[in-house]
């Protein structure tokens, strides 16, 4: 039929289709980025008269340099994000005229295609000169090259004040050594609570001492069936699995990298112990029971008793109209160590305006930059200056029943009992092999050791290749 | 009709009474299933309608509620007023317009081609142009982008709206169906008169195709109109995006705000709608080929 | 003179398929090229390429389960998905094609929700379908049955992404109101005889009559169906226990979250091979089944 037709393309179509071949990936292989991942040279020897700070740099007040430039900022965008960040980008046109800053949402939201985005614009040699990670490409940009070294920055700007960043950020910010980012958020896992469901079952308020067995015979309490076996209430919110495996001593990766010890006892326990409040107990929604709406959705819905997460879960919550709710820290197992997560704000390895990029990055990430935004919204401040002061202190949703809602993550910061996802340039792949595995945990096709055992195998397979 | 039923008047007269009750009947179960898929296709629009009117605490209750307790109309103003929608869709427009007139013209030229001329290599190169289709397009999405890139176009239209006058796979396609639909007579007799071939499609072809350009039109509004990926890769300033990326403005860091989201989806649905019933009588009655066959 | 007319043709076909063919070579080509030129190597998009040779075609053929997994899921779906919306959606359209009151409304109903797409679709039909509360299993019980839990069901996710994407039949629906407009009304008027039932003028006249635009939903239903992957990746990220693992989900993965952009050109291929045998076979087919009323000038035409 039509292929069996002879093709007789003529000598010069196929010569210009070639010129035009070789010309596109001509074009497509130098548009690659330059970036190899070996170090680029500290600004220092290229900007050797750049002052530092002021004639008498204020202890707060980022200092205004010489710099000078335009840089383009990039971070997800959105309704919430947009109105934070307008302050912050208005009151530095006015501290720092020299440098022109253009605050752009990616108009992706808060899902994987700012990821989508942000990659293709890297690969494409024509990236923001300052952006945010999201979790899951720390590492792998790190790995890739993708940042610019912030140390000599940070080393030469006193005004940085980088010891009044919580550690765990800071460490957070590192990767090898380098410093890649400056935190401009971030906070760790706490436990909010419904507290008109704990008082109606006559439930004592979670608290710092409370642990794994006590969590246990809250949530079955919480826990009620009506007459057909649905559940009106659940006790527990899914757990994340991590902070369970470190509270209980176990760990995803050795120090190198190189091996998972998700098979180990201490890891196995923790999964145990989550699957049998998933399977055995009921007490916490299943997959079905989820199709809906999400855990926060649920617990928003009133339905949940407990709900892990962040603080800036205050985002949906600070709308509940029907019941009280507070938080608490994060339960803890032998330990407590609670997941946390960053706002890693870095520079382009490949911005043309890098001294003036620090600029706007520092004033992001400073008290006062971070002041503006988080006042305005829930998020949580990566100083420790900022988390004393009475605006966060004291900020109240309507139906929060005590400003826990604020301090308990301030505080489990403050007692170093935070940990960030490790850093990983396989950290996305790992993740989909974890997360598809633990499918089996949520309802319970396969035991706990079984489901432990196949992580590792999947995850050591991915590690070596 | 045979002679022996016009014989009797009351026969007929008879015969006529049933034609019409069958007709009747007829209308009615068509209206009865119609109504019935109406429903199911409308039910998930009622949800959203619903949703949007929730306060954002309300979206997630137990048991579900469909009326919403207060209904809350502010959300519609809510959702232009941090996110400059007025812009995106001004976007939104000038770059769905421009996208439907090219396809339009593009897709039935290029379709002409492979439908009634004659030239070596057409079918392979058709084959070829189907094929165009079948490489999933992440793995060309940045040699692409990067091309636009060395031409300097990044951050511009032109790379969302060039490809519509450049013909489009899809597209063509359907109207070289359409085209090899049409009996030939009207172009042998056109030629006969001497019409050069571009008179033909002009002034033959494109008429006679009225119901597939209106189906062109339909199908590239709504794919420019809801394009997310293009203005995502290809636009980089506020002051370009669309409609598409002004939607995600209610994903944020903390969750979604479901309320605005329906809302903000139900606002933008209603342009497309607008265009697609206006674009109906071009659907009605399409007596196409009265005369031909006489 | 018959030669100088032929050329002239065969110098117009090319000069108006021009407008593809320039986009083809220019904005095309290069990037299809430039793809088969990365399947040979390892590609992170940030760093330069690594040749790699023939590695990643062994690996996804030979040591890779989830390629054989993600391409069964992708062609159930699609074996169901194509069919039953091609019937539907004739279905639908030669109803909405019938003579009644109130066809504007009715066909703007039918097309609705084609307009509609992304998250809010997918937190309605996660609604749809919850187990307990959703309209779907609501419905089910009606009539006594007891529905499963759809999403969360390895046995039933995929079947839920399938009706799901009947929702959307409207836009084929168009489709079949163009053609079915293009069928001759005294086609129809001669068919008819008082007291005959109207399916010998469907089979006879209108099916006939369709086949070029059936043609046309099959082979481009083929080609979407094995290229959906975004519901999947909202509503239900490829699982439960890869119950609704397309193929191009696996792709995007590698793409744009493994930093496989190599690998994943590869797969892209895979993919590509695949749909284009089964677009081959339709087009062999239909000498046998589509009719073309300007078919006598053209020969050989699929």
């Amino acid at each position: 039929m039509m292929v069996d037709r002879a093709v007789r393309v003529s000598r010069r179509s196929v010569l210009g289709m070639g010129l035009a071949t070789l010309g596109t990936a001509l074009v497509a292989a130098c548009g690659q980025a330059p970036a190899t991942g070996t170090p680029t040279a500290p600004p220092a020897a290229a900007e050797p008269t750049r002052p530092v700070g002021g004639a008498a740099p204020s202890a707060q007040a980022p200092a205004t340099g010489a710099a000078t430039g335009t840089v383009t900022f990039m971070v997800p965008g959105g309704q919430q994000e947009d109105s934070d960040f307008q302050p912050v980008f208005d009151e530095f046109a006015k501290r720092f005229p020299n440098v022109k800053a253009t605050y752009t949402g990616a108009g992706t939201g808060y899902t994987p295609q700012y990821d989508d985005k942000l990659l293709t614009m890297l690969a494409g040699n024509t990236a923001p000169d300052v952006f945010k990670t999201l979790q899951g490409n720390f590492g792998a940009l790190s790995e890739r090259g993708a940042y610019r070294d912030l140390d000599p920055y940070v080393k030469a700007d006193p005004t940085v004040q980088v010891d009044d960043f919580f550690a765990p950020h800071m460490e957070s910010c590192r990767y090898k050594g380098k410093l890649n980012a400056l935190p401009n958020d971030g906070a760790p896992q706490g436990t909010w609570y419904n507290v008109d469901l704990f008082k109606k079952e006559n439930v004592a308020l979670p608290d710092w001492d409370w642990d794994w067995a006590k969590l246990l015979d809250a949530s079955k309490a919480l826990t009620k069936r009506d007459a057909g076996g649905r559940a009106t209430s659940f006790g527990l919110g899914q757990p994340s699995w991590l902070p369970w495996v470190w509270s209980n001593g176990g760990d995803m990766l050795d120090a190198d990298g190189k091996t998972c010890l998700l098979d180990k006892r201490e890891a196995v326990e923790a999964f145990s112990w989550i699957q049998d409040r998933a399977i055995k107990d009921r007490v916490i929604p299943s997959p079905a029971e989820l199709t809906e709406m999400n855990a926060n959705d649920m617990f928003t819905s009133g339905r949940l008793a407990t709900s892990f997460g962040p603080r800036g879960s205050l985002g949906a919550f600070r709308n509940i109209k029907n019941f009280t709710f507070d938080a608490a820290p994060l339960i803890k197992g032998k330990k407590r160590v609670s997941l946390m997560g960053v706002g890693w704000t870095s520079i382009w390895s490949g911005s043309k305006a890098p001294d003036a990029a620090f600029v706007l990055t520092n004033w992001v990430c400073s008290a006062e930059g971070q002041k503006l935004r988080i006042s305005r919204g829930f998020a949580h401040p990566s100083r420790q200056s900022l988390v004393t002061q009475d605006w966060y202190v004291n900020y109240k949703a309507d139906k929060s029943a005590t400003n826990g809602i604020n301090t308990v993550f301030s505080e489990t910061l403050k007692r170093g009992e935070a940990r960030v996802w490790p850093a990983h340039p396989k950290e996305k792949e790992i993740t989909v092999a974890i997360n598809k595995q633990l499918d089996s945990l949520w309802d319970g096709k396969k035991p706990a050791a079984q489901i432990a055992k196949d992580i590792a195998a999947d995850v050591n397979k991915i590690l070596q290749s | 009709m045979s002679a022996a039923t016009v014989a009797q008047p009351g026969a007929r007269a008879g015969l006529l009474a049933s034609r019409v009750v069958r007709r009747r009947l007829a209308a009615g179960a068509v209206h009865l299933v119609l109504l019935g898929g109406a429903v199911l296709m409308l039910l998930p629009l009622a949800w959203m309608v619903s949703t949007s009117l929730k306060d954002p605490g309300d979206v997630f209750l137990f048991p579900p509620r469909w009326v919403p307790d207060p209904v809350r109309w502010a959300n519609y103003r809510d959702i232009f007023t941090t996110v400059p929608f007025g812009r995106f869709v001004l976007n939104t427009v000038v770059i769905t317009l421009l996208d439907v007139v090219g396809k339009a013209l593009s897709c039935s030229l290029v379709a002409f081609s492979f439908a009634r001329l004659r030239w070596r290599g057409r079918d392979v190169l058709f084959l070829v142009m189907l094929a165009t289709l079948m490489l999933p397009h992440h793995v060309t999405l940045i040699p692409q982008f990067v091309l636009y890139k060395q031409l300097g176009l990044v951050d511009t239209f032109v790379p969302l709206v060039l490809p519509n006058f450049l013909g489009g796979p899809f597209l063509t396609f359907l109207m070289r169906q359409f085209f090899m639909g049409v009996p030939t007579e009207l172009d042998d007799a056109a030629r006969m008169d001497g019409a050069s071939t571009f008179q033909i499609y002009w002034r033959i072809m494109l008429p006679l195709a009225r119901p597939a350009l209106a189906a062109v039109a339909i199908f590239t509004f709504n794919a420019s109109w809801n394009d997310f990926l293009g203005p995502l890769i290809y636009l980089h300033s506020r002051e370009n995006y669309t409609i598409a990326l002004g939607l995600r403005s209610f994903q944020q860091e903390h969750g979604t705000d479901w309320n605005l989201l329906m809302a903000a989806a139900l606002v933008a649905m209603v342009p497309v709608l607008a265009i697609f019933f206006a674009a109906q009588k071009y659907f009605i009655q399409g007596i196409v080929f009265t005369g031909v066959k006489g | 003179m018959a030669t100088a007319v032929r050329r002239r043709e065969e110098l117009e076909g090319w000069l108006f398929v021009s407008p593809w063919l320039i986009g083809f070579v220019v904005f095309t080509l290069g990037p299809m090229l430039a793809a088969a030129a990365f399947a040979f190597t390892d590609w992170n998009l940030l760093q330069a390429p690594q040749w790699v040779g023939l590695a990643n075609v062994r690996t996804a053929l030979l040591d890779d389960p989830l390629v054989w997994v993600s391409l069964r899921v992708t062609t159930v779906y699609a074996l169901f998905s194509v069919p039953l919306s091609i019937a539907l959606g004739v279905g639908i359209a030669l109803l909405l094609n019938a003579r009644i009151a109130g066809l504007r409304f009715y066909r703007t109903v039918y097309y609705l929700p084609s307009v509609l797409s992304g998250v809010a679709v997918a937190l309605l039909w996660r609604w749809l379908y919850s187990p307990d509360f959703g309209l779907v299993n609501g419905i089910l019980a009606l009539v006594g049955l007891r529905g499963p839990a759809w999403l969360a069901d390895e046995n039933w996710a995929l079947s839920a992404l399938v009706i799901m994407s009947l929702w959307h039949v409207g836009g084929g629906v168009i489709v079949y109101l163009a053609g079915l407009q293009g069928v001759p009304t005294d086609l129809y008027e001669a068919a008819e005889v008082d007291g005959a039932p109207w399916w010998p003028r469907f089979v006879n006249v209108t099916v006939p009559l369709l086949t070029p635009v059936l043609f046309f939903q099959l082979v481009v239903g083929i080609i979407a169906a094995l290229q959906v992957f975004t519901q999947a990746l909202i509503m239900t990220n490829g699982g439960p226990h890869d119950a609704t693992h397309f193929f191009m989900l696996y792709l995007y993965r590698n793409a744009f979250q493994f930093f496989k952009m190599g690998y994943a050109s590869v797969l892209g291929w895979i993919l590509f091979v695949y749909i284009l045998a089964l677009t081959l076979v339709v087009f062999r087919s239909s000498a046998l089944w589509v009719y073309y009323e300007g078919e006598r000038k053209i020969q050989g035409a699929g």
